[in-house]
């Protein structure tokens, strides 16, 4: 039974993991799932809509949201949305498109990325 | 160049302090999930963000997979040995000391003893579920025995090692999935207690001389290849048995060079998929065999040079292949039977039991004089006048062309037949190719042309 965590969501009124906008997209979900399960370009354009509605925070948030709700297929879904979107990207790239922000020491980065040189051949351009 | 941005630009510092949700921050995901994510990412790409903060870099660390392919960086790690496994150590003590091993995944130059004693010890001792080590040296190196019995280990699959001992005994209890490819120095291998193992593929490992598996919950079996340690010298006989595996749904053995082996697979009475090449079988193993498996689905028998004359029955049998065995008679009782394909001398005409079956043969060439030829073609394709379709491959459409005089002394054999299909290598007398067809199935209602992918058919009224 996909949803047993729904109920507990529901009766714990202190939730802050889940908010309603998020339940709205995660929950229609299973219903989408189940018709285009067999086709797999629906899929991709299904997430290619995803991405260009949704902002990446959001993305963020529908994770953890079916993380809570122990919705794998959903889960699996949206991490591998966030893959797809960062697979050969520029580490800057990445960076701004999460909102992060890099709390290297001066210099360490560097050190990383000539530790892992032969990861950062032949990046995509931005 | 201003770069377009399709996606909105971070938020201000601010906001993040002030949002009581701030838990919804990408650097702050709990670090199963941003392995989730990583997951998805193939590992090339994966290694990069652990450039993106701190928090990115301690996951990459203890990132349960490790999965390095020294092929996907030529002139990198594929150089020598000790480029490659001075990276896979440096990359390994780099790890997080506490952090898990489901999976270790590593391709490239091994050089020796001391490191893989070293890489598998790492791996086991952080109770690794999957292990896949190829091997790309030319040198075979040997492996710690401790692997074919580690207690965690689900999946193993080696590729072109030497084991040390022999005389190998698998008893991983978890196991599920075992390969080894191309690996030397082993007589014999036994799987004992392994009552969750599903496959086992063993490719060109030469010396083999006993495959012993004794697991009930056994799916699929294959013993393929074999590369002679010295082709000079007849192959080693061998001998398989599978006694206790009685759910194998599928048994391969596939060898290039004939050689005896005792195969003994009456007890998987589940079998569905049967493929012997290169097997030392006899007429009696097939009658005994054959018919005890009632659900087998797929029979394929190729090169198997002992066969003279095969006959047996079997309800479910759906496909049967017949290749390059120099059998003289078939006797096929299969009512389920929807085709059967074969390669060949010209034999007796095969007596084939079945109520809708569709047949290719494609001929050998033969030294027979022509007019015996034509004869004997005759005769043999009386045994396919129950078929829908027919079709024929052969080199030249000489092999077809009935002489006029023969076809006169000699009554067409395949008077039921609706559909027959030719394809030849080259074809020099269409006109008497068909003059020749519609003696040979005098009642057709399609006659097709097959060359590659091309279907030419002409429709007869």
């Amino acid at each position: 039974m996909k949803f047993c965590t729904v109920k507990q969501y529901f009766d714990d009124e202190n939730n802050n993991n889940v908010t309603n906008g998020i339940a709205t997209t995660v929950i229609p979900l299973p219903n989408k799932h189940l018709k285009i399960k067999a086709n797999n370009k629906e899929m991709e354009q299904y997430e290619q809509e995803l991405l260009r509605n949704v902002m990446p925070q959001e993305l963020t948030k529908l994770i953890l949201a079916a993380n809570y709700l122990n919705f794998k297929e959903a889960l699996d879904f949206f991490c591998r949305t966030v893959a797809n979107a960062i697979q050969n990207k520029s580490v800057d790239y990445v960076r701004k498109f999460f909102g992060l922000e890099s709390d290297f020491e001066p210099g360490e980065e560097e050190k990383l990325c000539k530790e892992f040189a032969w990861s950062f051949e032949g990046v995509d351009e931005d | 160049m201003k770069r377009r941005r399709t996606t909105p630009p971070p938020p201000p510092q601010q906001n993040a302090a002030m949002n009581p949700n701030y838990l919804d921050r990408f650097s702050d995901l709990p670090e199963p999930i941003i392995h989730h994510i990583v997951s998805f990412v193939p590992t090339k790409y994966a290694a990069r963000t652990s450039a993106l903060s701190k928090r990115f870099r301690s996951a990459w660390l203890s990132f349960p997979v490790i999965d390095f392919d020294a092929t996907l960086y030529p002139g990198r790690y594929r150089d020598t040995t000790s480029q490659f496994t001075t990276f896979v150590r440096d990359a390994l003590n780099r790890r997080d000391p506490n952090a898990c091993l489901e999976k270790l995944r590593i391709r490239g130059l091994f050089d020796g003893s001391t490191f893989n004693h070293w890489l598998v010890n790492y791996a086991l001792d952080k109770h690794v579920k999957q292990i896949y080590l190829f091997d790309d040296s030319y040198v075979d190196t040997c492996l710690p025995q401790r692997m074919f019995c580690a207690n965690s280990i689900r999946v193993l699959e080696l590729k072109g090692f030497k084991v040390e001992v022999p005389d190998l005994i698998l008893s991983c209890p978890l196991i599920e999935d075992f390969r080894v490819t191309n690996c030397s120095g082993l007589k014999s291998i036994r799987v004992s207690g392994a009552k969750k193992l599903k496959a086992v593929k063993l490719d060109t490992c030469s010396g083999l001389e006993k495959i012993d598996i004794d697991a009930q919950n056994l799916e699929s079996f294959s013993y393929t290849g074999c590369r002679d340690v010295d082709p000079s010298q007849p192959p080693q006989p061998c001998e398989i048995l599978t006694t206790a595996s009685q759910n194998l749904q599928s048994f391969v053995y596939s060898m290039d060079r004939s050689k005896q082996c005792d195969i003994n697979i009456s007890a998987c009475k589940c079998l569905r998929n049967l493929i012997l090449r290169g097997a030392t079988i006899t007429d009696r193993w097939i009658q005994d065999n054959i018919s005890a498996f009632c659900l087998l689905e797929r029979l394929r028998l190729e090169c198997c040079k002992v066969l003279q004359k095969i006959k047996f029955h079997n309800e479910l049998l759906t496909c049967f292949e017949l290749h390059d065995c120099d059998v003289e008679e078939a006797e096929i009782d299969a009512p389920n039977l929807n085709s059967f394909d074969y390669t060949g001398q010209i034999m007796a005409p095969p007596v084939i039991i079945s109520s809708h079956w569709d047949a290719m043969i494609k001929l050998k060439e033969t030294d027979l004089p022509p007019y015996l030829w034509f004869k004997k073609l005759r005769e043999f394709l009386l045994g396919f006048d129950t078929c829908k379709v027919l079709t024929l491959i052969c080199n030249n459409d000489k092999e077809l062309i009935i002489p006029k005089e023969l076809r006169e002394q000699m009554l067409p054999p395949l008077f039921d037949i609706k559909h027959v299909k030719i394809q030849l290598r080259c074809r020099t007398d269409l006109m008497g190719l068909l003059q020749s067809l519609v003696w040979l199935v005098p009642r057709p209602e399609t006659i097709s042309f097959v060359k590659g992918s091309n279907e030419e058919s002409i429709k007869v009224m």
